[in-house]
């Protein structure tokens, strides 16, 4: 989260990726970092244990988010 | 009555904002992945890459690693995927 609104200040659109367990840390962050509300993608926790071919569909699935993040200009 | 303190000391008020949008496409765009260091992020932050190249037309992933989770990315990591990339992706764990 912090990382993407580093970015975020420099002018460079992020899609910060969190697994789903970290939501609260990842709100609290944003506010912490001046930009509270700040949208991310959040996919199913955990991914440690995943096998390639299951991150990959994770990644399938994170994908459309990602890109609206990415492109989107965020309302509010 | 309970009072709270806060043990941190004053806050300090900061406000940032979003980089504007403003109609950038993927379409040609030179994407940074952030990998955060915890297991398995790497791994699917190339899979995202491949599938922004090959259905977004995103022209270059620029994969970067940060040495650890719990320190935010670098000044450097971040002024260099500024001059890079037109997109940055941050992420995951655990």
């Amino acid at each position: 989260m912090a990382d993407g609104i580093l970015f975020e200040e420099r002018g460079i659109p992020a899609a910060a990726v969190i697994t789903d367990a970290f939501r609260r840390t990842a709100d609290a962050m944003a506010r912490t970092q001046g930009l509270e509300g700040y949208p991310y993608v959040a996919i199913p926790h955990p991914i440690s244990s995943l096998s390639p071919e299951e991150l990959r569909m994770r990644a399938e699935q994170a994908l459309p988010e990602v890109v609206r993040l990415l492109q989107e200009e965020v309302k509010g | 009555m309970a009072v709270l303190v806060d043990p941190t000391g004053g806050t300090v008020e900061i406000t940032r904002r979003m980089a504007p949008r403003g109609g950038r496409t993927l379409r040609g765009a030179r994407v940074g992945l952030v990998d955060n260091g915890k297991r398995n992020a790497d791994i699917f932050l190339q899979a995202l890459g491949t599938l922004l190249r090959e259905r977004y037309g995103v022209s270059e992933v620029v994969p970067r690693r940060k040495p650890h989770f719990a320190v935010p990315v670098s000044p450097e990591l971040v002024e260099e995927l500024s001059a890079q990339c037109d997109f940055v992706i941050p992420g995951v764990g655990d």
